[in-house]
């Protein structure tokens, strides 16, 4: 298992408007905002906004370029099998542009599905074997919020939990319970106090 | 700390109240769960049994037989394709038009497609002589010399199914990766294990949010052309034959047609079961069933013009093969039958659903189940009549369904069941996430836009 040299503190709140203002407590006090995570059990449109304008993400350009692929995989397989045949046509083709038009019009959906999943998969982090904090994501399925920061040593540590005193929230510390899948996402290691 | 947890001052509701309420088919089982199991476990093994049977004795135990070649079997293919229609896409078109009331009913209607899809699948395969050599029919390069026979609307179908299957699978997944990891913070054990694989490491990070809300976008879009494409490919099946009332120019919208109007009744069916079962009156609510009675109502209609679209070219075209056809339906054998359909497809739901007084949830239910069989009726009426009364008048014939027929037939809607019954163990029907989101305060709640949206809407 993979482990970030960094150590997350997470604060749990009750709302979004609470994450908000320990979001901009924690940034007050010298933290990277891309140190700070929000995690909650719906999406909260105040911050996903944010994220939206700053990084789009490429699934709508990659959904585009998985369907031309799967045109090229229709073209393939039906010009591979007509070839195949070595059926003597004199000169008619063996698979006609209705059928082709079909079948490439299929295969361009199907590529298009796939890399749509795919490239949500890739950005979205999932598949990557981390730590998931038990405490965290049982309060998290409860609807609450969560605050993650990361802190570089002792210092920043003690910030972070001072700030998630001062308004209140739950602190938990970065408890291995379960390890499947979940890893820490790069901009996760990188607090400045 | 101000503010309660998680709690909705429009709806009263809490996190908690709203998880009890969404998860509890998941974390208890009640003995009905349990009875719908086993019965349908057990016509399903009786099902199996038959085709075990058929598939040893061969395929002539079946009543199919020359010249009615098409039977129960394909009538299922293409009811069940039918049915399928039912989820991903009235799930992709209410998300792409932003209707907010689709939030409580999206994941019962996917689920819906998938299996439909799987049962309608398996038909083809049913039909064979040799099911064990079913993957001859893939169109590929191959050393047996096969004809990959491109041109047939069967190997179309092959594509289509598969496409559509493929992206419904996905397009239920996606939404429900943060609902596996809920119950994954609520398990414990191997269900904690399963769960966390499934939910692919899901965190609930904004980033996560908008990846998949964005990914949930493109899918809908990309989802709605596919799922046209497929029962207009399967009423390809039968309009590329040259054949007494199938070569018809508007068989591909008439069977797209048919299609979310079956499955939407299918839909309202499942609905009203799972409200009853589940306890789930505050979730699947009188405006749900009013929406989807209204939208019913128009699919009604719009079949209604259709068929007698279909049949009026098909009367004033009086071709003798024709009409041989389209008597032997109006007013011949399969009368009982086609007088049945109109009942259950028009005449019966038309009046139910238009009368706001009527299309309560009893009165959609009473309408969809007609409608199902209707439409189950008109499908058979499309294959059989046809393929009894051919062009050559030293071909005709007549079918009758024979006992593994039937067998099979009510084993596969008793598969249907026993789908649905093991998904709702597992998963939570109704989607926890999309429905808090679509009630979180600051926002317009959804409460408030239903009941603007329908005000008087009653419950029975």
């Amino acid at each position: 298992m993979r482990r970030s040299t960094a150590e997350n503190i997470t604060g749990i709140v009750d709302s979004p408007r609470e994450a908000r203002q320990a979001e901009t407590c924690l940034t007050d006090e010298g933290f990277a905002r891309d140190a700070i995570t929000i995690m909650s059990a719906e999406p909260l449109a105040e911050f996903i906004s944010e994220l939206g304008s700053k990084s789009p993400g490429r699934a709508g350009m990659l959904s585009i370029a998985g369907g031309i692929a799967g045109a090229g995989a229709a073209i393939a397989l039906t010009v591979w099998t007509s070839r195949r045949m070595g059926l003597v046509t004199g000169g008619m083709p063996i698979i006609t542009p209705w059928a082709f038009g079909i079948i490439v019009y299929e295969l361009i959906a199907l590529g298009a599905i796939l890399t749509t999943f795919v490239v949500t998969i890739y950005e979205a982090g999932l598949l990557r074997r981390g730590a998931i904090d038990v405490e965290v994501d049982s309060a998290i399925a409860d609807g609450k919020v969560a605050v993650s920061v990361s802190c570089q040593n002792d210092t920043s540590r003690r910030v972070a939990e001072s700030v998630f005193s001062k308004l209140g929230a739950k602190i938990c510390g970065n408890k291995t319970v379960d390890s499947t899948f979940t890893k820490p996402t790069k901009h996760l290691r990188g607090g400045r106090v | 700390m101000s503010e309660p947890s998680g709690s909705n001052a429009m709806t009263g509701f809490s996190d908690a109240r709203i998880n009890a309420d969404l998860l509890r088919s998941v974390f208890r089982t009640g003995k009905w769960w349990y009875v719908t199991v086993a019965v349908s476990g057990s016509v399903m093994l009786a099902a199996g049994a038959a085709f075990l049977y058929q598939a040893y004795t061969g395929i002539g135990i079946a009543g199919i037989n020359r010249p009615v070649y098409w039977g129960f079997y394909i009538t299922n293919f293409v009811f069940w394709i039918g049915i399928s229609h039912a989820g991903t896409l009235i799930s992709a078109i209410l998300r792409v038009t932003g209707a907010q009331w689709r939030r409580p009913i999206t994941r019962c209607a996917e689920a819906i497609t998938v299996f439909a899809l799987m049962i309608g699948a398996l038909f083809p395969i049913i039909h064979l002589g040799r099911p064990w050599l079913f993957y001859w029919l893939m169109p590929y390069p191959n050393e047996r010399g096969l004809w990959p026979n491109f041109r047939s609307p069967l190997a179309w179908d092959f594509f289509a199914i598969n496409t559509y299957l493929t992206g419904s699978s996905i397009y239920l997944f996606l939404p429900l990766i943060p609902d596996l990891a809920m119950l994954r913070a609520k398990s414990t054990g191997v269900k904690r294990k399963i769960y966390s694989i499934l939910s692919l490491g899901w965190r609930g990070t904004p980033r996560q949010w908008h990846r998949l809300e964005r990914a949930v976008q493109i899918m809908a879009i990309i989802i709605i052309p596919v799922a046209v494409s497929v029962h207009t490919i399967v009423s390809w099946d039968f309009a590329m034959a040259i054949q007494p009332m199938w070569h018809s120019t508007i068989f591909g919208p008439y069977f797209v047609v048919g299609a979310i109007f079956s499955g939407i009744a299918a839909l309202i069916v499942a609905m009203a079961i799972l409200r009853k079962v589940f306890h789930l009156e505050a979730y699947l609510k009188p405006v749900h069933f009013n929406n989807l009675g209204l939208l019913l109502l128009t699919m009604s209609l719009l079949w209604f013009y259709f068929t007698f679209s279909e049949y009026l070219t098909g009367y004033y075209g009086n071709d003798p093969a024709e009409m041989r056809v389209f008597w032997s339906k109006v007013n011949g054998p399969y009368s009982p039958l086609f007088w049945a359909m109109i009942f259950c497809c028009f005449i019966i739901p038309v009046p139910i659903l238009a009368f706001k007084k009527l299309r309560t949830i009893t009165g959609t239910l009473v309408a969809s189940i007609g409608i199902v069989i209707g439409m189950w009726l008109e499908r058979f009426l499309i294959i059989v009549p046809t393929l009894a009364a051919p062009r050559l008048p030293y071909n005709w014939g007549h079918y009758s369904p024979r006992l593994v027929e039937i067998l099979i037939t009510v084993g596969t809607v008793a598969y249907f069941i026993f789908l649905y019954a093991v998904f709702t163990k597992l998963f939570p029907i109704v989607a926890v996430w999309e429905y808090k989101e679509g009630i979180r305060p600051g926002e317009e709640s959804l409460t408030v836009r239903e009941s603007e949206a329908t005000a008087g809407v009653t419950a029975d």
